[in-house]
């Protein structure tokens, strides 16, 4: 498994050199913006690939804690007058927190009756935010300074989300190879037996609830103050849709699908939004099949094939 | 610990689910070094009492204790991390993990073995079994008789103090059972305490010096072997005297 | 009194789709998340059969069951057969298999339903014109379409639990619900019982569509929240316990209408959400549900 894992590694972080490279060929600020809303996308669907890939809890409600974390900071700098950055900080700390809680909700449940849960918890997040217009302004949206001031810049958040991203993936990286790693997966496939030989599930669940939310918080934050706007549509379940789809097209449980699956799809669904097609229609075309058919994703069944080339043939 | 001190006594312990009652007032006690078995009619409770001294349920009445401990009640990692290791009748392993990270899994999470000796011991153990070929591949992609003694192997990864196996041998080819078989008595021949659940009635008997006989519940034989065999209500238990079904 | 009648009159429809989730989670134990787009395709067909032709709305109903029939047998048979035939491939994660295409499909339905007929309502004709009013002695007035609608509800609903409870198609349901190998040992064809039933669910769905788009009109999302609230109704009342889904979609249809009228307007969508989780944490197996033995 350790050739295996770093296999995954390689080939993520040529993924991100390649990304590193992309703005010299991509010069138009439309385009760039695209790419920066794709490692939106990508780093949330990393947060998830945690909760659902390694540790097999299917939580449908990463995008709401993508717009806690948006929330979190927009709230604090528009009415406190905080730094951007320390926003983002706070950020990260109230969704982890708030991943502790719903961790903590969901610890006896499983399959569907976990997924119902976290929608309903969704929900009710998003709505309490809809509704509480004295202070979110509902459905009208949040207005905040972007992080890099004024207009354009794009570069400037292009590296900054990356730098976030490559710096995500270590962490993941380096957890995922430690013991901690192997617990997360022994709950993921089996918890009962991963109980019997001395995980503690309680701890391990709650963890990976938190961390997931964590870095859902984080990418929302640095949303937020890149597009300037703190919006409930972004918290919608059709969100979380769009977060699990990447990941499960790129290949749940791989270092490298979520990237995969949110930086060729949210540019996919650009592109065909100028033919006039709805791009969900084909995005959820696609993620039906990909499931049906190669459940390992896109990346994760490029990826076996090339480990068995390369250490069976 | 010394062979001959106590490790394991059950006092008591009575089990209800609902209105079925699985477990009647079990007592019985577990030296060191013991190699007991259990055995019983289908239904008689022999898993549940697995269960129950695992951690998974809580007993309904009475207590277990471990070396001196109160281990009724505490959660199956709890009791694990006090050196209980279990080996389930459903074959239950990490499919989308590799051979060896099922091993290490289980090592890591007890702690009891220190770090840098964890892999050798788990490569040893593979080797011991055969799988040692098949180490990093995923345990989801081994026969069923192979995940069945990968998971004899994780049971004794982690130095365990008391090893709970439920039928290990049943639907395994004979050579495999031999194999576990062997590993089984040289970790008993090394001071090691199991308790065998089985339904393999000769491998029991060969085996065990001790025999416990559970029925409906209810403990109704414990002592040498030989002697519980001997008896009356074992032989009707097994339905009109066929002792050795399968 | 009226708020009490509303909610009865909600909880029948609420029930109607409840029905069709929770047999579904019945048989092939997974919750199917496309569950509010056979509710949107119903309404849509309802809607759209009514407009073209000039007949009754009552007969447009039958065309809408055939279409959420067909529906339901042709998604059993393209997505789900992999779950019980294909097990071994994604073994453990069947949940999640289950999960993703069913909330796949459910994207695609509504953005292709968004696709083909563009984002804005149709309305479809109320069984009775919309704007005729009953009173019912000094306390109730509303729509003559919402009380008939409620009648034909009602009534399926009644027929939908017979047949389940003591017909002998409805006896096999229930054996294959209970253990479905050993149904198939018995000689029941368990995979045309999962068609049936997928059949059964998406006429029910449909129906309830067709019924409620006079009230609340066919667009591609409308599918959305109804099925939440159905999700919430068969965790409620237990999964694949059918008297539970009925009993949980009246309690919700009431509740709401008084957390409404008492509480909060503005959340009365919550209200389900909220009580949901809070009986999740309180019974992780629904009200009605049993408890799985984990070892």
């Amino acid at each position: 498994m350790e050739e295996r894992r770093a296999l995954d590694l390689i080939l993520s972080s040529i993924i991100l050199a390649v990304v590193a490279i992309l703005p010299m060929f991509v010069t138009s600020p439309y385009w760039r913006g695209v790419l920066i809303v794709a490692l939106y996308y990508s780093l949330a669907a990393m947060g998830w690939n945690l909760l659902g890939g390694y540790t097999g809890q299917f939580s449908v409600a990463p995008a709401a804690f993508c717009l806690i974390g948006m929330y979190t900071s927009a709230l604090l700098v528009y009415y406190w007058n905080w730094a951007p950055h320390l926003g983002i900080l706070m950020a990260i700390v109230s969704t982890a927190a708030i991943g502790l809680f719903l961790g903590w909700i969901c610890l006896r449940l499983r399959g569907p009756y976990l997924a119902l849960t976290t929608i309903a918890f969704s929900e009710i997040i998003r709505g309490v935010i809809r509704f509480s217009y004295d202070i979110t302004r509902g459905d009208l949206g949040l207005s905040v300074p972007k992080l890099y001031g004024g207009g354009g810049r794009h570069l400037a958040y292009y590296y900054t989300f990356l730098v976030v991203v490559v710096l995500v993936q270590i962490l993941l990286y380096l957890l995922i190879k430690s013991k901690i790693g192997l617990f997360l997966q022994s709950i993921r496939d089996d918890d009962v037996a991963a109980r019997g030989r001395g995980v503690n599930v309680v701890w391990w669940k709650t963890f990976a609830f938190a961390l997931s939310s964590l870095i859902c918080g984080l990418a929302g934050g640095l949303y937020v103050h890149f597009i300037g706007l703190a919006s409930p549509e972004m918290g919608l379940i059709m969100q979380s849709g769009l977060i699990i789809g990447m990941t499960v097209i790129g290949g749940m449980g791989t270092l490298a699908g979520p990237l995969v699956g949110g930086l060729i799809l949210q540019p996919l669904s650009e592109y065909v939004r100028e033919f006039g097609v709805q791009h969900m229609v084909i995005f959820a075309f696609l993620i039906i099949i990909v499931v049906r058919f190669w459940r390992a994703g896109l990346y994760g069944s490029l990826k076996n094939g090339l480990e068995r080339v390369l250490y069976h043939g | 610990m010394d062979k001959g001190a106590k490790l394991l006594e059950v006092r008591g312990v009575s089990k209800w689910f609902g209105g079925l009652q699985a477990l009647q007032d079990v007592s019985f006690s577990m030296d060191q070094g013991e190699l007991i078995g259990l055995i019983g009619p289908n239904a008689s409770g022999k898993t549940t009492f697995l269960n129950v001294i695992n951690g998974y349920y809580p007993p309904s009445l009475g207590a277990i204790y471990l070396d001196g401990e109160r281990i009724d009640g505490l959660s199956p990692d709890h009791v694990a991390k006090r050196g209980v290791s279990r080996m389930f009748q459903v074959t239950r392993i990490f499919p989308r993990m590799s051979v060896l990270e099922n091993m290490l899994t289980i090592a890591y999470a007890l702690g009891r073995i220190p770090a840098r000796d964890v892999v050798p011991r788990a490569k040893g153990i593979l080797a011991q079994l055969s799988l040692d070929d098949m180490i990093h591949e995923n345990a989801g992609n081994l026969s069923g008789g192979q995940r069945k003694i990968l998971e004899f192997g994780t049971c004794f990864m982690a130095d365990p103090r008391l090893v709970l196996l439920d039928e290990p041998f049943a639907s395994i080819h004979p050579e495999l059972k031999g194999i576990l078989e062997g590993f089984m008595r040289a970790h008993y021949e090394h001071g090691g305490t199991l308790l065998l659940v089985s339904h393999d009635i000769p491998s029991v008997v060969a085996s065990c010096p001790r025999l416990i006989v559970l029925s409906a519940g209810v403990i109704i034989a414990d002592g040498p072997t030989e002697e519980v065999l001997k008896k009356d209500e074992v032989a009707e238990a097994y339905l009109g005297g066929i002792v050795g079904e399968v | 009194m009226d708020i009490f009648i509303t909610g009865i009159i909600m909880g029948t429809f609420y029930a109607l789709l409840a029905l069709g989730l929770s047999l579904i989670f019945g048989i092939l134990k997974v919750v199917n998340f496309a569950h509010g787009e056979f509710f949107m395709i119903g309404a849509y067909a309802y809607a759209l059969i009514a407009l073209r032709l000039e007949v009754s709305p009552f007969f447009v109903l039958l065309p809408v069951i055939v279409i959420g029939m067909l529906l339901g047998v042709v998604i059993e048979r393209l997505l789900m057969r992999p779950l019980y035939q294909k097990y071994t491939e994604w073994g453990a994660m069947r949940d999640e298999y289950a999960i993703i295409v069913t909330f796949g499909l459910s994207l695609f339905l509504m953005n292709l339903a968004n696709q083909i007929f563009g984002p804005y309502a149709i309305s479809g004709p109320g069984l009775r014109p919309l704007r005729e009013r009953v009173i019912l002695g000094d306390i109730v007035t509303m729509s003559s379409h919402r009380i008939i609608a409620f009648g034909v509800g009602a009534l399926i609903l009644i027929i939908a639990y017979l047949l389940v409870r003591y017909s002998p198609w409805g006896k096999v349901i229930q054996a294959v619900s209970q253990n479905r190998f050993g149904a198939s040992i018995a000689g029941i064809n368990s995979v045309r019982v999962s068609s049936i039933v997928f059949g059964i669910s998406g006429v029910l769905a449909g129906l309830s569509g067709a019924l409620l788009c006079p009230i609340f009109s066919a667009e591609p999302f409308v599918g959305a929240l109804p099925a939440v609230k159905s999700f919430v109704i068969v965790v409620l009342g237990g999964m694949g316990s059918v008297p539970g889904s009925i009993v949980g979609a009246y309690l919700l249809g009431v509740l709401e209408q008084f957390g409404a009228v008492y509480i909060s307007y503005t959340y009365r969508d919550t209200f389900g959400f909220l009580i949901l989780i809070i009986v999740l944490l309180l019974r992780p197996q629904g009200i009605f549900g049993e408890k799985a033995r984990e070892v």
